[in-house]
């Protein structure tokens, strides 16, 4: 009676906990992934800047890069297109960096790697992607000691500064509006107009009239 | 000798009604929950994910002692909405998840009927430790915390027999779960849970 009791709770526990929970990490879509960040509504009046200026390339935060750090790709182009398009339609003017532009932009696609390392040691570890030794018509197996595995994370995020030239007093520049986008496929060329939208429609004070 | 036989049997059977003394009684529920307080305003949905096991030893008739093991899982999305800290804006997608699992030394009171019908009443109080991991998820960010906190656990419920003979049937309890834990803005973990499941009898 007493082992079996002993062993009933245990079973019942893992039973329960193995299937009860929902993750909400699998109940996102790529949309409702996505997070955007802005500040610049502390009290400073866009309307007091008329000019703009935008790089031609995008650059690159990565701890996987090269010896390039700037982007002139499909997807940076894109994104500088789209930026500099709404701009204009909030009323400021795209110039030349030449022309003493009042704002200048700067757009960073972040894009760091990392690599981790899990220890499978039997069938309780809650590591995706491996099935108990059952599953592979072994039932009652174990696993050799201390199996790793290697898996890479990554994070991904744009962000998209605003740089006051017009006041720069103290040998200092200033960034007077920043806006940060996360998520999933925030660097599929298709969605760019939509996250670069979401940004400009949570920040109404970001115009000229 | 076929009416003695008869009486002999129905008087060992009607025992069982009457005496749990030296008998465990195992009982294996789902359990559906809901937040209520603070925890209920963090996350306002009712959750049929859930379930408990418990085990009480009957001293006599009257008492029990046991163990009690639940599991909770609470869930709710809600849509995208613009979130303002001071001079930042987030716009995302918010998903509130906690999972709770009450682990408790429990003490019950039984047979408040004091007569021998299929339904027996039942008071309980369960004390111990509930292991709480909170989830607070912007779009695919998320941050999370994990404690143990005290938790104390009344309820009610009846146990209905199969029939008047039987040591099975079915278990019917209402418990509420206090922890006085705080995570953000929720203060405490408050839940009332409706427990329905099996119950049997052994002896040790």
């Amino acid at each position: 009676m007493k082992v079996s009791v002993i062993t009933f709770f245990v079973a019942s526990m893992l039973l329960g906990l193995g299937a009860c929970r929902k993750d909400p990490a699998r109940n996102l879509t790529v949309s409702e992934s996505w997070v955007f960040i802005t500040s610049g509504a502390n009290g400073i009046n866009f309307s007091n800047y008329k000019t703009f200026t935008i790089p031609d390339s995008v650059v690159l935060i990565s701890n996987q890069r090269g010896s390039n750090n700037y982007e002139t790709n499909q997807l940076a182009q894109t994104i500088i297109k789209e930026v500099g398009d709404k701009m204009t339609a909030r009323g400021f003017t795209k110039v030349t960096k030449s022309a003493n532009p009042d704002l200048g932009i700067s757009i960073s696609r972040i894009s760091n790697t990392y690599t981790n390392v899990a220890a499978f040691n039997g069938w309780w570890d809650p590591t995706w992607g491996y099935w108990d030794p059952g599953f592979w018509g072994y039932p009652g197996f174990g696993w050799a000691p201390t199996q790793f595995v290697f898996y890479n994370t990554t994070e991904s995020a744009w962000a998209i500064d605003l740089i006051d030239l017009k006041n720069t007093s103290g040998n200092s520049l200033r960034i007077i509006w920043s806006g940060n986008i996360r998520g999933e496929g925030i660097f599929d060329s298709r969605n760019i107009t939509q996250l670069v939208g979401a940004l400009f429609e949570q920040s109404p004070y970001l115009a000229t009239n | 000798m076929k009416r003695m036989t008869i009486i002999s049997f129905l008087l060992i059977c009607g025992l069982f009604a009457t005496a749990q003394q030296g008998m465990t009684k195992i009982t294996v529920s789902h359990a559906t929950s809901v937040g209520i307080g603070s925890f209920g305003d963090f996350i306002g949905k009712a959750s049929p994910r859930g379930f408990s096991a418990d085990l009480q030893y009957f001293i006599n008739d009257k008492v029990s002692a046991g163990l009690n093991i639940g599991y909770a899982d609470f869930y709710e999305k809600f849509g995208r909405q613009l979130y303002n800290f001071g001079g930042e804006d987030v716009s995302a997608v918010k998903t509130h998840s906690v999972q709770t699992i009450p682990i408790l030394a429990k003490v019950g009171y039984n047979k408040l009927r004091g007569d021998n019908s299929i339904f027996q009443p039942y008071a309980a109080l369960g004390i111990g430790m509930n292991v709480i991991m909170y989830e607070e998820w912007w779009g695919s960010l998320v941050d999370q915390q994990n404690k143990w906190a005290f938790v104390a656990a009344p309820e009610i419920g009846t146990r209905i027999a199969f029939n008047k003979y039987s040591a099975k049937g079915i278990d019917i309890a209402l418990r509420y779960h206090y922890s006085p834990v705080k995570i953000y803005d929720v203060r405490n973990v408050q839940t009332i849970s409706l427990n329905v499941g099996f119950f049997w009898f052994g002896r040790n």
